[in-house]
């Protein structure tokens, strides 16, 4: 554990600098957005693992996500149970649902595949609106009670920061050591040439369906933490288009290093809101925006701006003269 | 059959694909410790055997048995645990890792996944890490690539890259080693090391190899049984002296 700290130094740094963000632009508001993005975090490194290093494309991620939100949200309002609980049960029955889906979906590559999890979104989402009585329908569920564990309850956007980023904290970590061990090779490896890995002895099957449930699992707790910070969830905003937007975190942030995820996640939840201030040219500058970051960065940003930085330190050194 | 083959037999094995019977009742057994070639002229269907017997195809009828182990049976996975690997006619390596990596995935396959204990950082798991980086470089050194490890596969040449997929494939511990074309697109020095290569796999590492080739000299150097495939059918079988002097291969070769 005092190792994992001691060399995630500069990561612990950089979130006590995101925390201290909207003290110092003195714009409180900005807590939700960092809150959200930390919460789309937790998906965007699960979609890492399956999309930016398996490519299992996954278009339906924002579907398990409302099976988290939704699961806690009905446990701990109608129910009247524990918030744990409910996350709990959010995972159970998100594990339940990805597994049961994964075995016949990962037969599937490329498009196909795109196409089953983009349906089971779909479906999804209908079949929250059609569930009136147990999912409020269209209306959504309200009043959902702040996360709390035992006595202790959450209150404030600073709370919700240190609860939501410590967990992005633990869930980055343990997607770091996936991605340097042999279960990152061989994700990479079933990108690259499935039958090779399998032809090497590794049962691709049972690993792309491990790594399927677990990134659905990851949403699920992105979902469970939403409806809890929010404390209201409707179907929208768990529709397909979020999902088409969790994919674009993975690659706009970039899939080289896992902090890209991370980046990612910022960078889509803060570009509206940094453009907000144009109104009518906002949604054009969004698209270009866009664009520029595909053609100009096609690693993604984390990658960018590695090499921007490599750059800036060789010729530093240069200039003083040290040799490089 | 000959009691003593069997290590590995094939028995009346047969694919078609349609109406296309690439592999018609093909059968032989290799003994252990054997180098069996297989060769014939292009089309004969020794990809296709060598897809079948790794798994990577279904066959339509016959057996395959691996000491015992019904090979025809399992799948893809369960045939490289049982100790089956090959290596391909066009290389496929992975680009995107080093060369290293690419060695250490061969050598992976025995390990238990682990997922959860992985991503925790498990000192286990990074303890059996150190040991599969140790064995990976032994494969390396073994056949002479260590000075790439890390680099991509695809700044090595040719013939380099031909010796990184034997090491992958060594990685993985095999009793049985499917060589696909080794030899194709290499000059004669890196013929002459492959051959030695493929002595030493033999003979340090005891491993049986089923060799499919065009190169005749390396075929007649190394093979201890030679079949010969002509349309998915055996041709005939022997040793190379046989083989060589029989006027049907003579004409299968050179009578197309």
């Amino acid at each position: 554990m005092k190792t994992v700290f001691l060399k995630s130094y500069k990561t612990i740094l950089l979130f006590f600098l995101l925390f201290l963000l909207p003290v110092a632009l003195n714009k409180p508001f900005i807590y939700t957005i960092l809150n959200v993005s930390g919460i789309n975090a937790l998906t965007v490194l699960g979609l890492l693992l399956l999309v930016g290093y398996a490519g299992q494309i996954s278009f339906g991620h924002a579907g398990f996500m409302a099976l988290g939100a939704y699961t806690s949200a009905i446990v701990v309002v109608k129910l009247n149970m524990p918030v744990l609980i409910g996350v709990l049960s959010g995972f159970i029955i998100t594990s339940i649902v990805a597994g049961l889906l994964a075995i016949p979906v990962l037969k599937l590559k490329g498009y196909y595949l795109a196409m089953a999890t983009l349906a089971f979104g779909i479906i999804f989402s209908k079949l929250v609106i059609e569930l009136k009585e147990l999912t409020g329908g269209p209306v959504g569920i309200g009043e959902i009670p702040p996360f709390s564990v035992g006595d202790l309850i959450l209150h404030g956007e600073e709370a919700y920061f240190i609860l939501i980023w410590s967990i992005v904290f633990i869930v980055y970590q343990f997607c770091k050591n996936i991605e340097a061990s042999h279960i990152g090779r061989m994700l990479k490896g079933i990108n690259t040439d499935e039958d090779v890995v399998s032809c090497l002895g590794v049962d691709v099957k049972r690993i792309k369906i491990i790594v399927f449930v677990f990134s659905a699992v990851l949403a699920s707790l992105s979902g469970s933490l939403y409806a809890h910070y929010m404390k209201y969830i409707s179907p929208e905003v768990f529709s397909a288009d979020n999902s088409v937007f969790l994919i674009m975190m993975v690659f706009l942030g970039g899939t080289r290093y896992v902090w890209g995820a991370l980046l990612g996640s910022l960078l889509l939840n803060f570009l509206p809101e940094v453009l907000r201030a144009y109104k009518d040219y906002s949604i054009g500058l969004y698209g270009l925006a866009l664009v520029f970051i595909v053609l100009l960065m096609p690693e993604g940003l984390s990658a960018f701006l590695v090499k921007v930085y490599a750059i800036i330190s060789k010729s530093f050194k240069i200039q003083n003269g040290v040799p490089s | 059959m000959n009691n003593r083959d069997n290590f590995f037999q094939a028995q009346e094995v047969s694919k078609n694909f349609g109406g296309l019977q690439a592999l018609d009742k093909v059968s032989f057994g290799v003994e252990e410790g054997q180098i069996f070639s297989i060769i014939g002229p292009n089309g004969a269907g020794k990809t296709t055997l060598f897809n079948v017997i790794s798994g990577m195809m279904p066959c339509s009828r016959g057996k395959i048995v691996l000491r015992d182990l019904p090979l025809h049976k399992m799948n893809v996975c369960s045939i490289s645990r049982a100790g089956v690997a090959r290596t391909f006619q066009n290389i496929r390596l992975f680009p995107n890792m080093t060369v290293l990596e690419n060695v250490l995935l061969g050598c992976e396959a025995k390990t238990v996944q682990g997922f959860l204990f992985t991503g925790f950082g498990i000192p286990t798991i990074r303890r059996m890490e150190k040991d599969k980086r140790e064995r990976a470089l032994h494969w390396l050194d073994l056949l002479k690539l260590a000075d790439y490890n890390d680099e991509k596969p695809t700044s090595l040449p040719y013939g380099l890259q031909k010796r990184l997929e034997i090491a992958r494939a060594l990685g993985t511990e095999p009793i049985l080693l499917l060589l696909d074309e080794p030899a194709a697109g290499l000059n004669d020095v890196e013929i002459g090391e492959l051959q030695k290569i493929i002595e030493m796999i033999r003979e340090t590492l005891k491993v049986t190899i089923l060799l499919v080739d065009h190169n005749a000299n390396l075929i007649m150097s190394l093979s201890d049984f030679i079949m010969v495939l002509d349309f998915g059918k055996v041709l005939t079988m022997g040793t190379a002296n046989e083989v060589r002097n029989d006027p049907r291969v003579i004409a299968a070769y050179l009578g197309k």
